[in-house]
């Protein structure tokens, strides 16, 4: 097996609980040359310190302003809005300039300036009590410092950039009730910053925390795009999950933030499946008689867009290779279909696929002597069998007992696989 | 100079341009625009980043105002005058901007009245005044009406004042009986 291949192969091991996740980055440090020496750690340290200092002094400096010093002259506010700014500035330059590559500096400095440029918005409106909604004032500190995600290049900043964006994206739907148009540009603006950061091998959290929030904040923003909520949107949402999911077979060597798409993707996936296997939820999409209109249009470009993803993929992954998740979109459709003409057979279908994927969870990660994947099967098993105890109208005692025998089935399994990892 | 250096200095050029030319506008408005008297009734909300204002809703946004012919969507023009107390009122409604004392409001799209084509409420562009940490409640305290032996005591009028100039509008102070906001907060409370 050549290299390239061993290091592709290496998220499909980990889900399959063959290897823990540990010893695949320890497998990829050895065959990459990224083993982190000593003083990659310290700096990695400074880093982190870094910016947690600068980021509580740029919230300290925002909740300052937030106070109103209007006590104080027109011309001192006004040198007080851009002062941290420049400062904020310097700090940027003098890291480019002196510094160049070293995560402190960078991650430190752009996220103080970050704060400052929203403080400085604040001042002004502040000067001369400017209106506006929340949402415009979001939309102009985005758009004003979405640049560093750039240059410097800021993942903490980035990170930033998406909350800022997606918050103010369901500003604009709930208190406008206007489509988030900038949400999608500004998002577009910020993808090959996204994309670059989730490629980054030496920065494995900084990749696998931009890819989850991208997930996140793509998964809200689209669904503000729904004119109208329908029953057939969790097909659709279905499709935007299973198209996370395929993220990592997109190129020869799974980039590290596409392991956290993945990751959400199947959560989302889990939730719909947990949510169709629901009397309640299922007799609401039953109870839903008009056509889906606009949503609909919605729905299929989701669906066009999971089965575009599934080709690109096709020629890394066959189906069910590395998990069934991906084609997770397929079972939600089929359960939302059925759920159309006889909601109760929905209803027990999507709890039996539950099941079985817990089980499934199960059997691979005591194989595997892997606690998480166990643990995560046993959740599968768990939370449908409760949230059913409380949908149907049972006493407190068969209650109980229920949450007794799951709480004894997790203690044991559990202590087994302690047992099972000591003597290995 | 790194090439990355000359990049961030685009960015941060824009990072100060930006408040930079909202201050030099709005001051411009602030210092030579034409000042009017709008009666208003304060609230007091909380904004995360901005801090504590009151909210200010002004009579002269209440009409009916008849529309223009060709307006079908989207932001009008209010020409400002005066009544006969000198407070601010809205003249007419236009769809392009005049400059000098016209100023781009929103129409309240659940007052348009088809049939008349006739407008029953627009929102100003200016609808805040914002007061140190604490003096939200007090502000609005003020404005309160309360009640002594049953008997309901009307609060004092208050007006803010504004300036236009271009189109472009900024309150330059909130008057409560005739007094500035300020000199009612330097009051012990």
């Amino acid at each position: 097996m050549s290299r390239e291949a061993l290091l592709a192969a290496l998220p499909d091991l980990v889900a399959k609980g063959l290897i823990t996740a540990e010893q695949a980055e320890r497998i990829r440090a050895e065959y990459t040359g990224s083993v982190v020496p000593e003083d990659r750690k310290g700096q990695r340290m400074t880093a982190v310190l870094g910016t947690v200092g600068a980021a509580l002094i740029g919230l300290g400096l925002v909740l300052l302003v937030a106070h109103n010093w209007d006590g104080l002259p027109r011309g001192v506010r006004a040198l007080l809005a851009v002062l941290p700014v420049l400062a904020g500035q310097t700090i940027v330059a003098f890291g480019l300039w002196r510094r160049p590559g070293r995560t402190a500096w960078t991650e430190g400095g752009s996220v103080f300036l970050a704060a400052a440029v929203g403080a400085c918005l604040a001042i002004i409106a502040q000067l001369f009590h400017l209106g506006g909604a929340l949402h415009d004032f979001v939309l102009l500190w985005s758009v004003l410092i979405l640049g560093l995600c750039y240059v410097p290049g800021s993942a903490v900043v980035g990170l930033g950039v998406l909350g800022l964006i997606t918050w103010q994206a369901v500003l604009v739907r709930m208190e406008d009730d206007t489509l988030p148009w900038a949400w999608a540009l500004l998002l577009v603006a910020f993808l090959p910053a996204a994309v670059r950061r989730m490629r980054d091998v030496e920065r494995r959290v900084a990749a696998g925390w931009t890819g989850a929030m991208l997930a996140i904040a793509i998964a809200v923003g689209v669904h503000l795009f729904i004119p109208e909520w329908h029953p057939v949107v969790v097909v659709g949402t279905a499709a935007l999950a299973s198209l996370f999911t395929l993220t990592p077979w997109w190129s020869t060597t799974p980039a590290p933030g596409t392991t956290a798409m993945r990751r959400v993707g199947e959560v989302l996936l889990l939730w719909l499946l947990l949510m169709l296997g629901s009397f309640t939820v299922v007799d609401a999409v039953q109870d839903a008689d008009d056509r889906p209109g606009a949503a609909a249009v919605v729905v299929a470009v989701l669906v066009l867009s999971a089965g575009a993803a599934y080709a690109w993929a096709w020629r890394r992954r066959r189906p069910f290779h590395g998990g069934p998740m991906p084609e997770g979109v397929v079972a939600i459709g089929l359960l939302y279909l059925v759920s159309l003409a006889s909601p109760w057979i929905a209803v027990v279908l999507a709890n039996v696929l539950t099941l079985a994927l817990g089980v499934w969870h199960v059997r691979e990660g005591t194989h595997a002597g892997a606690l998480r994947r166990t643990n995560l099967g046993l959740l599968l098993i768990a939370v449908p069998v409760l949230w059913r105890f409380f949908e149907v109208d049972l006493s407190f005692v068969w209650r109980g007992l229920a949450f007794i025998a799951i709480g004894i089935a997790f203690l044991l399994l559990n202590l087994r696989l302690l047992r099972a990892r000591k003597r290995s | 100079m790194r090439r990355p250096l000359w990049m961030f200095m685009i960015i941060a050029l824009a990072q100060l341009a930006a408040p930079a030319w909202m201050m030099w506008r709005y001051e411009r408005v602030r210092l030579h625009g034409t000042e009017h008297r709008f009666r208003t009734a304060p609230i007091d909300p909380r904004d995360p980043f901005r801090g504590e204002h009151v909210v200010l809703e002004f009579e002269a946004e209440t009409g009916p105002f008849a529309l223009p012919e060709d307006w079908t969507d989207g932001p009008l023009y209010a020409e400002l005058g005066a009544d006969s107390a000198g407070f601010a009122v809205i003249v007419r409604l236009g769809s392009e901007s005049r400059g000098g004392d016209a100023v781009a409001v929103t129409v309240e799209d659940w007052s348009v009245n088809a049939d008349d084509r006739t407008v029953g409420r627009v929102k100003l562009p200016f609808d805040r005044y914002y007061v140190r940490e604490g003096q939200g409640p007090r502000t609005e305290a003020l404005l309160q009406p309360t009640w002594t032996d049953e008997e309901r005591v009307e609060p004092l009028p208050a007006h803010a004042v504004v300036r236009v100039r271009d189109g472009r509008a900024v309150v330059t102070d909130l008057l409560i009986g005739g007094r500035p906001l300020e000199a009612w907060m330097r009051e012990p409370s």
